[in-house]
């Protein structure tokens, strides 16, 4: 089994004596975000979200199914993850690792569950047709900040994703081409957006650090870690640390504000960027939009 | 006259805790049972032990594995739960992992500590009554751990019991500490483990949305039933202990 | 296969000889027919209509739930013998030692032929089909307890915990937790009538639920004995290591068919037993004497402990 190299002693006590003096070995602040670049596809529903050097696809795809039978008004909604050997040499493909189950579980507790997605506007007949979104979730490189990274590409995907439109008439449903009919968004009720914070021991103070969007080799150093997934409107909808160093409950209330503060500006980074690849979008048809809006103001 | 919960607690009450040790005799290193209302589980610890597999022996410490069993007549309707359930796997990391940073791992070196825990019974808090099991038995094992781990829950209803003293202008209605298996699908709540006697949390474990500012008073709720727990676990232990000592004394 | 023991040739040896010696000796001293002590708990699970938790020193510790479902009976009007067998479904879970993984197999003891067909190698079908099979031998006639009304009756879930690794449970074990469990179930009152087909009404009051086994009536519900023969002698509740040097081996299931602790024979299985003191090969048929000796041990001496668990289930029902 490839292992990924342990963290030699020299790095190890460099790194942490550094973070006592509030140093982090890429000169960022300790609870900054690295630089969050979204780069969206020709397609609706696809983004590559890159934080440093860590690098997520999401790709969003809907297709037409029979609903659950205990659930004959709801959609379905998957998300899949999986961790190969592109994201690093550490993983390998068939065999998930606990990391792999951990992404999986949160980004469902914070997605899924938190019900960000209507579940209900997905469905085309009761009992019969739904549309069943599916969320796959690939990462091409692992630098830290998997989680955060996978579920700002999960939610900005799914923000860009189009649906197309289906009529209904009698038995039968037409779902129209995308050239047909503009195809709509999914109605997304809120965004949930996944904080990870990363424990190292005390400092000066007695006091338990807390880190930020941790690098691959912050990651493997700390002594714990703890996810909280909020929206902008502060809602938290998931907290989830097991284990790991045990800290003060005042420190975790920091850590839950703090969390909220920086959900607020990537989900405003988020927004813009989504508004900026619209405009980019219909560039070309601009004339096309002003009628529109003409019709609609008569 | 203050306003009672569904089961007729008050909302700062515990459910009946019974804990009880070496339940399991000889068949195990340690045994625990912990009733808390009607949710049960018994725990039973193996180790430290040589490890199944060579590729799991750590040179550093010992490794901590967990098995969690949901019996097929622990709900209210029968179900099986598979190995691959997703509750079940929830359950294993978390506990796994939350006694891989407590137990003294240094110390034993090369060797395995496994847990496995059965949940009889489920009636909201089954995390917490498996963590507050595996604590009780890894103590009855004679595992080196650096202090009790306590775990309750608290849940935050929508609408106060009302009545209750100063409760009329009360639009923040007080959480409820240690929520059955009906307030827990009824209103948000949240799972949190402490360690030792002081407010060190090691779990925090919620799945339903809250407004932050809630969440302080959930977790102070949460953490004061934690050391209401832990009295209750360290009596347990005491009196066992001090039977023991008696017992062999004579 | 006998149950693996970590006994080596000469222990195995030496134990069969103070075993076949007059009188014998066993390991732990106890006198042939004395039983070792058994933990019983039962009707501690809320949500289950009946359950039993037994611990014994060796053997280890074992959960019952009994759950009952209300179901309708199978469309056929003629309900045979075949239908009415899927009233009662059991199945054995064995959990894992933690680290080295789920117990596969489950044969019970190293009953011959436990399970028929199914066999011991079918993942836990062994354990099952043999619980099973002396329950509906029983006598206590326990399909005709399971009718409701006219097209329904009771389907019994009995799921059994064990939860000690282990690739052979003691028989006595197994069968007594079932036992206990099944004596401390109870079923809601109908209170609709009997002869209508409509779905049966229950009274929502459990003061005035119906036992399963009505208390202080016979048959009692069965269990099941082990019993091993060294030369002469025969022992009752042999231990792993007394089995692995045990010439023959049965186990016996009875049920107790009046308040004295006379017991009726339900089923004798033979089970598989060691090597005879080492020499393979050489293991010994079952003279008639023997096999009568055998099985009247298991009569008289198990009254006492069929009945004494019956009365401690008692007892806790009536304290619960």
């Amino acid at each position: 089994m490839p292992k990924e190299p342990e963290t030699s002693l020299a790095e190890k006590t460099f790194v942490l004596e550094a973070l006592k003096q509030n140093l982090r070995v890429d000169g960022r602040e300790l609870h900054a975000f690295r630089d969050v670049q979204l780069i969206f596809g020709d397609d609706y529903g696809f983004v590559d979200v890159r934080l440093g050097k860590t690098r997520v696809l999401a790709r969003i795809s809907a297709e037409v199914t029979k609903p659950r039978s205990d659930r004959p008004f709801e959609g379905l909604f998957t998300i899949s993850t999986e961790l190969g050997p592109m994201a690093s040499p550490a993983f390998e493909v068939g065999r998930p690792s606990e990391l792999d189950h951990t992404i999986s579980r949160i980004l469902e507790r914070s997605i899924r569950r938190s019900h960000a997605l209507d579940a209900e506007s997905l469905c085309i007949v009761t009992a019969q047709r739904v549309w069943s979104i599916r969320a796959d979730v690939h990462f091409l490189s692992h630098d830290g900040s998997l989680l955060d990274a996978s579920c700002i590409a999960v939610i900005t995907a799914l923000a860009h994703f189009r649906l197309p439109v289906v009529t209904v008439s009698g038995e039968d449903i037409t779902i129209h081409d995308v050239e047909e009919r503009v195809p709509v968004p999914l109605s997304i009720l809120h965004w949930p957006i996944c904080v990870t914070f990363s424990f190292f021991g005390d400092d000066e103070n007695g006091e338990t650090m807390y880190l930020l969007d941790a690098t691959a080799q912050e990651e493997a150093l700390r002594a714990g870690d703890m996810t909280i997934t909020v929206n902008k409107n502060g809602e938290i909808c998931q907290i989830a640390k097991s284990g790991g160093v045990a800290v003060e409950a005042e420190i975790l209330m920091r850590c839950a504000r703090l969390a909220a503060e920086k959900v607020k500006v990537i989900d405003k980074m988020i927004g813009d960027a989504l508004r900026e690849d619209e405009l980019r979008r219909n560039k070309g048809n601009l004339d096309w939009l002003k009628e529109g809006r003409a019709e609609n103001d008569r | 006259m203050e306003g009672l919960r569904n089961d007729g607690r008050r909302w700062n009450e515990l459910r009946r805790i019974h804990c009880q040790l070496s339940t399991s005799g000889s068949s195990a290193d340690g045994s625990a049972y912990v009733e808390q209302g009607f949710t049960k589980v018994l725990c039973t610890v193996t180790g430290p032990a040589e490890p199944g597999s060579r590729q799991r022996g750590r040179s550093d410490g010992a490794t901590v594995v967990c098995e969690v069993y949901f019996a097929a007549f622990s709900g209210t309707d029968r179900i099986k739960r598979g190995r691959n359930d997703k509750k079940v796997q929830e359950l294993q990391t978390a506990v796994q992992k939350t006694f891989a940073s407590v137990i003294l791992t240094h110390l034993l070196a090369r060797s395995e500590i496994a847990i496995s825990l059965h949940v009889l019974s489920q009636d909201g808090g089954t995390l917490a009554a498996c963590i507050n099991a595996t604590t009780l038995a890894l103590i009855d094992a004679g595992i080196p751990m650096a202090d009790y781990v306590c775990a309750c829950t608290a849940g935050q209803p929508a609408i106060g019991l009302g009545g209750g003293s100063g409760g009329g202008d009360d639009d923040e209605p007080d959480p409820y500490l240690d929520v059955n298996y009906l307030e827990e699908s009824d209103i948000p709540s949240l799972t949190v483990a402490t360690v030792g006697g002081g407010e060190k949390v090691a779990v925090v474990s919620m799945e339903s949305r809250v407004r932050i500012e809630r969440l302080e008073a959930m977790l102070a709720v949460g953490i004061s039933g934690c050391a209401r727990v832990r009295e209750i676990m360290d009596k347990e232990v005491r009196r066992y202990g001090k039977e023991k000592l008696d017992g062999t004394g004579e | 296969m006998p149950p693996p023991t970590p006994l080596s040739p000469p222990e195995l040896s030496y134990l069969f000889t103070s075993l076949a010696l007059e009188p014998p000796i066993r390991p732990d001293l106890r006198a042939p027919f004395q039983f070792r002590p058994i933990v019983a708990e039962c009707s501690f699970l809320p949500h289950c209509n009946g359950s039993s938790r037994i611990c014994m020193a060796e053997s280890g510790e074992c959960i019952v739930g009994i759950k009952a479902e209300v179901e309708k009976d199978t469309a056929s009007k003629y309900a045979t013998v075949i239908e009415r067998d899927k009233w009662i479904e059991v199945s054995v879970e064995v959990a894992g030692g933690g680290a080295s993984g789920p117990g596969s197999g489950v044969g019970v003891g190293g009953i011959s032929g436990a399970g028929g067909a199914s066999g011991k190698d079918e993942g836990d079908g062994g354990a099952a089909v043999w619980l099973k099979e002396g329950l509906l031998a029983g006598g206590a006639g326990i399909l005709d307890r399971l009718v409701i009304s006219k097209g329904w009756h009771w389907k019994l879930y009995i799921d059994v915990l064990l939860l000690t690794p282990t690739s052979h449970p003691s028989p006595l074990l197994l069968s007594a937790a079932t036992n206990m469990a099944l004596d401390s179930t109870f079923l809601p009152k109908l209170v609709s009538p009997h002869d209508v087909d409509d779905i049966p009404a229950f009274s929502d009051d459990w003061n005035i639920s119906v036992p399963l086994y009505e208390p202080s009536t016979f048959p009692r519900p069965p269990m099941s004995l082990p019993v091993i023969a060294v030369g002469d002698n025969v022992f009752l509740d042999p231990s792993v290591a007394e089995v692995a040097a045990a010439e023959v081996g049965l186990v016996v299931t009875l049920t107790l068919a009046d308040s004295e602790g006379h017991c009726d024979i339900v089923g004798v299985r033979g089970m598989e037993v060691g090597r005879g003191g080492g020499k393979e090969g050489e293991r010994k048929g079952i003279s008639r004497k023997l096999l009568r000796q055998m099985v009247s041990a298991c009569v008289k001496e198990a009254g006492d402990v069929i009945k004494g668990l019956g009365e401690s289930t008692r007892q806790q029902m009536f304290r619960a």
